[in-house]
């Protein structure tokens, strides 16, 4: 019993390394602790489940304050960046960190239901997410003052991701990501001179619980259907959610992000289909039977509450640690770690998607269409795949 | 409804206290034992035993194998659930919640639940 829970523990650290650590996921420390050797049992299992959530959390962190996203949390860095240089950006965290626990406590609440949903209709749910993929596109094309210009975004997005996820290359989610999101943002921060403002250590907001609801419902149907990442289910959201605020989609995002952990715990186990990194990571630990879903489910949960409550002060201790440090300085730093990283991880065609990916970013900012078009480069493939394209 | 976000920690901590109660109460308190390190004075404990399944024979709704890990021992699942049997193969590794006991002078496990592993 210690052992286990000191496992779980373990992964709550580790996972918050994972999170502050660019381009460093908690799915690959978890399956390298599964080369390593040490007996497969319900604590390393633990130990995986711990680290995806606290990963899930921590991994705000660099996108809020220093701009640098990974392939979950791109869809709040706008926004939470925003609010980082209105000088809320520990509410940013506050408010996503609300959004995981509201999605941990809401999937315990459905867990039973989407289980069933799961077992009895899950086979229909391929022919649904082309047109809801489609629709999404259009939509947000749509919205937009300059069609145009967020059409040819859209596309050039799209058909770079496309180009890219069957190129070969590796990592290519994270290089597209890093071109679209992280490069350009911290651009801007080197030519404007940006400087973090004084920062609100005290967060004094109130959000409603109906927004993290959706995020659990939102998150179930995630698990459920193949090919949907948490990016892609945020944008959709966002998109038929007309109305929502920045801080409600930032709780919406932080809400998908960790029940998107939790339901595919559920899909493990009903339907031994791994829908996130950690599912594939957890079937090689253990076996899933009931027992170890109840296990499970509650380590996750109890993450959960362990992250909620340490993020805070997590986030406030590294805020007082930025504001020492000149900004263009650390935007400089994290701008050039991102381009190592993406060197290592995916050579020189890498840093070439990356540059393109970061001049078809530049041009929506230069147009003043929403950035959000570029998350056409993960809904092209899907649509091209589901259409049989690709 | 409306809640504070400044109460996030709080809420946090709160499920993550009831998250461990049921934690303490779902994980029986299982100290690790090795097959080597089982003697005549482990018998009554109750621990966790990693290894691989060998001679796995089921008897009148019973199973029967040998755990093999630096040693051996045999055990016996007295009628395993379904979910539980279909745990149990041939050559797979698994870890056995026991309890060590003697069986006509040699030592046996007796087992409480297994789980493959591998």
């Amino acid at each position: 019993m210690i052992e286990e829970i000191s496992w779980a523990i373990l992964g709550i650290v580790a996972g918050m390394f994972t999170g502050f650590m660019p381009g460093i996921h908690a799915n690959t420390i978890a399956f390298m602790a599964l080369l390593l050797p040490i007996d497969k049992s319900t604590g390393l299992a633990m130990f995986i489940v711990s680290m995806g959530i606290s990963h899930s959390f921590f991994d705000s962190l660099p996108s809020i304050l220093l701009g640098a996203p990974s392939e979950e949390s791109s869809v709040n860095l706008l926004p939470g960046h925003e609010m980082l240089l209105k000088g809320k950006g520990l509410e940013a965290v506050e408010l996503m960190a609300f959004g995981g626990l509201a999605a941990a406590a809401f999937g315990i609440a459905l867990a039973p239901l989407f289980f069933s949903f799961a077992k009895n209709y899950s086979a229909h749910f391929p022919a649904v997410i082309p047109a809801l993929v489609a629709g999404t596109i259009a939509l947000m094309i749509i919205g937009e003052k300059n069609k145009a210009s967020a059409a040819l975004v859209s596309l050039a997005a799209g058909l770079l991701g496309i180009f890219l996820l069957n190129s070969g290359v590796r990592e290519p989610v994270f290089v597209l990501i890093t071109g679209f999101f992280g490069i350009p943002g911290l651009l801007q921060s080197l030519s404007a001179n940006a400087k973090i403002p004084e920062q609100e250590m005290w967060v004094h907001a109130k959000a409603g619980t109906g927004i993290g609801f959706v995020a659990a419902v939102t998150s179930g149907f995630l698990a459920a259907f193949p090919g949907i990442g948490p990016s892609q289910a945020a944008t959709i959201v966002k998109t038929f959610y007309r109305k929502i605020t920045k801080q409600e989609y930032l709780i919406l995002s932080g809400g998908i992000n960790t029940g998107n952990l939790f339901f595919s715990i559920i899909m493990l186990h009903a339907l031994g289909k791994t829908r996130t990194g950690m599912a594939a990571a957890l079937e090689g630990a253990m076996k899933m039977d009931y027992m170890a879903l109840i296990t499970l489910y509650i380590t996750a949960a109890m993450s959960a509450g362990i992250c909620a409550a340490l993020i805070g002060a997590v986030a406030q201790y590294a805020i007082v640690w930025i504001k020492k440090i000149d900004y263009r300085k650390i935007s400089a730093v994290t701008m050039i770690f991102m381009a190592i990283l993406v060197l290592y991880f995916s050579g020189i065609a890498g840093i070439l998607a990356c540059t393109a990916a970061a001049g078809v970013s530049l041009f929506a900012l230069g147009s003043n269409v929403r950035r959000s078009h570029c998350m056409a480069f993960l809904l092209f493939p899907t649509l091209s795949f589901y259409l049989g394209l690709g | 409804m409306e809640i504070a976000i400044e109460k996030t920690p709080q809420m946090g901590l709160a499920l993550a206290l009831v998250c461990f109660a049921a934690l303490l109460v779902l994980l029986p308190d299982e100290k690790a034992m090795k097959i080597s390190e089982i003697t005549s004075k482990s018998i009554g404990q109750t621990g966790k035993v990693y290894g691989t399944i060998r001679g796995l024979e089921f008897r009148n709704d019973n199973a029967f194998f040998t755990l093999e890990n630096g040693g051996a021992i045999r055990a016996v699942f007295f009628s395993p659930s379904a979910e539980q049997a279909a745990q149990l193969r041939e050559n797979a590794n698994a870890e056995v919640l026991a309890q060590v006991t003697n069986y006509k002078g040699g030592l046996e496990l007796i087992v409480e639940r297994v789980r493959e592993i591998d």
